[in-house]
């Protein structure tokens, strides 16, 4: 049964071709930051897509809180922030646009969005870059422009695949503290990166490597 | 609502840059689709210009009109003639038969002109035919553009005869369109049997009279009696060949319809298939958001739509400024089809050809629903 205090990965399988990424894959997680670590190609970002909706489970579940109980579309007009390594922005809109037409599909007011859009832009430092295309931003800009795209709509889960890859300890430093202190209430915050810079913001870490056979910790190391 | 039009304004916002971008793929859709529909509008004119034609011939010549021509029989041959046959037509309408040497006369401008020969029988149908009371047997020229009651010096073979102009009516079109025909009574044509002649048989049938039925009962005559070379024209037979037209018409509608929608879901799909390739990344980042794949078909219908609509009403005027040219060029009577009387190319004339454009605009985009079928997670990384 889905509740409102946590996400349930029930014996979830799921494979790219013939090789399994996981199999029966089972993990509650808290609200709260979890982190979760690993090597590359450990399926990192495989489960926070399998948590999004993104990619369907060839066995097993994924239980949300409630009310959207398993990824909906619903779910991810309403209830989810998905930051992505990359692409995260739409190219033809501005930053304003970007933020306001996930708002909208959230279905929150013109005038909430326009209170969230600048006190998120102001805390990310973008504020000066609200009208600017994605196209003429670095890529730490972008990375906090798609961290705020996500936060616009206070979403119940917030799943960030890599977001300070490639950032510099200024950026890095943003984005630690929006996260600390810009969460909604009982968010549950799922971050998947190997950088050891966001460990000390995490409730929870998990590590992915353990679930490595030693051949495959022997290879990683080689 | 306001997602709504947000997600609209993008998508246009999206498409416009496209075809700004590659305006080369926009040309090549629109030109495609103009010259696909330019060629059904087109045909279907040329429909309409052959009906018309055939109503005009019916129109010109009358429904009560019949023709039947064969070659006289030969010394061997041992059968009645048309005449011997056909002579109870008089009491059913006018009757005039008559025969047309294979040689013909020659007028004094040197013009050449058909010889029609006629006996006793000829003259109460001629009488009929001319609005004259009572005609006496004499040489005469039914000819348009020659003062009336002039003499006219002809020869035919070696022999000359004058003879004197007469305005034809219309129904002599039947016989020899606008041509001259000089008429000369059996009792003046010794000699001439040595050409050899086709005798013909030219009946109006009164108004009381089906015709229809006496084209049958007289083709059965004709086979009974031997004539295995003839032909039987009449404007009542064309009425069928108006239904027949009308027939082609709707099957070469039907089609080339359908492969003008053939040709469109090929070019039009697989331009949009490349653009949805090329625009993947944004589109899975839409779904992301949650937002339904059917915004993100309808992006690509739209598009196709507009492209398609912009085409059939480009196509349609250049169809009516060609129309003239096009038709002229291919040898048909332009002037039966006037445009502002009847015009084909309307476009309440033409809800068939726009929705097909429609119906293929919605096909074009089949394989691109399908990729959109393709999970989020396995596009976005």
């Amino acid at each position: 049964m889905p509740n409102d205090e946590r996400i349930d990965c029930v014996d979830i399988s799921f494979r790219y071709g013939k090789e399994f990424v996981f199999d029966s894959f089972s993990h509650s997680f808290q609200s709260g930051i979890t982190l979760i670590k690993g090597y590359s190609g450990c399926g990192k970002s495989t489960l926070l897509k399998l948590i999004a909706g993104y990619l369907s489970p060839q066995k097993g579940r994924v239980l949300l809180p409630q009310p959207w109980q398993k990824p909906s579309e619903k779910f991810q007009r309403e209830g989810l922030g998905f930051v992505f390594q990359q692409l995260n922005l739409l190219p033809l809109a501005n930053l304003t646009g970007n933020l306001n037409l996930v708002a909208s599909l959230a279905g929150i007011s013109r005038t909430v969005t326009k209170e969230r859009s600048s006190d998120l832009l102001g805390k990310l430092g973008l504020s000066e870059l609200s009208k600017k295309k994605p196209g003429s931003l670095s890529g730490g800009q972008q990375q906090r422009a798609a961290i705020a795209r996500a936060l616009i709509k206070h979403p119940k889960v917030l799943l960030l695949d890599e977001p300070t890859s490639g950032l510099d300890d200024d950026n890095t430093k943003v984005i630690k503290q929006l996260l600390c202190t810009s969460l909604p209430q009982n968010c549950f915050c799922i971050l998947s990166s190997h950088d050891h810079r966001l460990e000390d913001i995490a409730d929870e870490i998990i590590d992915f490597n353990l679930r490595l056979p030693v051949e495959r910790h022997l290879q990683e190391v080689v | 609502m306001r997602s709504l039009i947000l997600i609209f304004v993008y998508l246009s916002k999206d498409i416009f840059k496209r075809w700004f971008e590659t305006p080369g793929a926009v040309f090549a859709r629109v030109l495609i689709a103009i010259s696909l529909c330019l060629l059904f509008l087109f045909m279907q004119a040329g429909f309409v210009l052959t009906e018309k034609a055939v109503e005009k011939k019916i129109e010109s010549f009358g429904l009560n009109t019949m023709i039947l021509r064969s070659t006289k029989m030969s010394k061997t041959e041992i059968r009645p003639s048309l005449d011997q046959l056909l002579s109870s037509l008089s009491e059913v309408g006018t009757y005039l038969p008559f025969s047309s040497l294979y040689v013909n006369a020659q007028l004094s401008n040197e013009k050449r002109v058909k010889v029609i020969i006629y006996n006793d029988h000829s003259i109460p149908g001629l009488n009929s035919l001319m609005g004259w009371d009572g005609m006496q047997e004499s040489v005469f020229l039914a000819a348009y553009g020659y003062p009336e009651a002039m003499k006219e010096r002809v020869k035919v073979s070696k022999v000359f005869f004058d003879a004197e102009v007469v305005k034809p009516p219309r129904i002599m079109r039947f016989i020899s369109l606008n041509d001259p025909l000089l008429f000369i009574p059996e009792s003046m044509a010794h000699g001439f049997e040595r050409f050899s002649v086709q005798e013909s048989v030219l009946f109006l049938s009164d108004d009381s009279v089906d015709l229809m039925a006496i084209i049958e009962s007289t083709e059965a005559l004709l086979k009974n009696e031997g004539f295995d070379r003839y032909e039987l024209t009449s404007p009542v037979k064309w009425v069928g060949e108006l239904d027949g037209i009308r027939e082609v018409r709707k099957n070469a509608q039907a089609i080339g319809g359908g492969f003008v929608g053939l040709l469109i879901v090929l070019i039009f799909g697989s331009i949009a298939v490349f653009e949805y390739r090329q625009n993947i990344f944004a589109t899975a980042l839409f779904k992301s958001f949650g937002l339904h794949t059917i915004h993100l078909m309808a992006r690509y219908w739209i598009e196709g739509l507009v492209l398609l609509f912009i085409s059939f009403f480009g196509a349609v005027q250049f169809a009516q400024v060609f129309h003239r040219m096009v038709f002229k060029l291919a040898g048909f009577e332009v002037e039966l089809l006037d445009l502002a009387i009847f015009n084909p190319y309307q476009i309440s004339e033409n809800f068939f050809l726009l929705s097909l454009l429609g119906v293929a605009s919605l096909v074009a985009i089949l394989p691109i629903c399908i990729a959109l079928r393709k999970p989020v997670g396995k596009v976005l990384g």
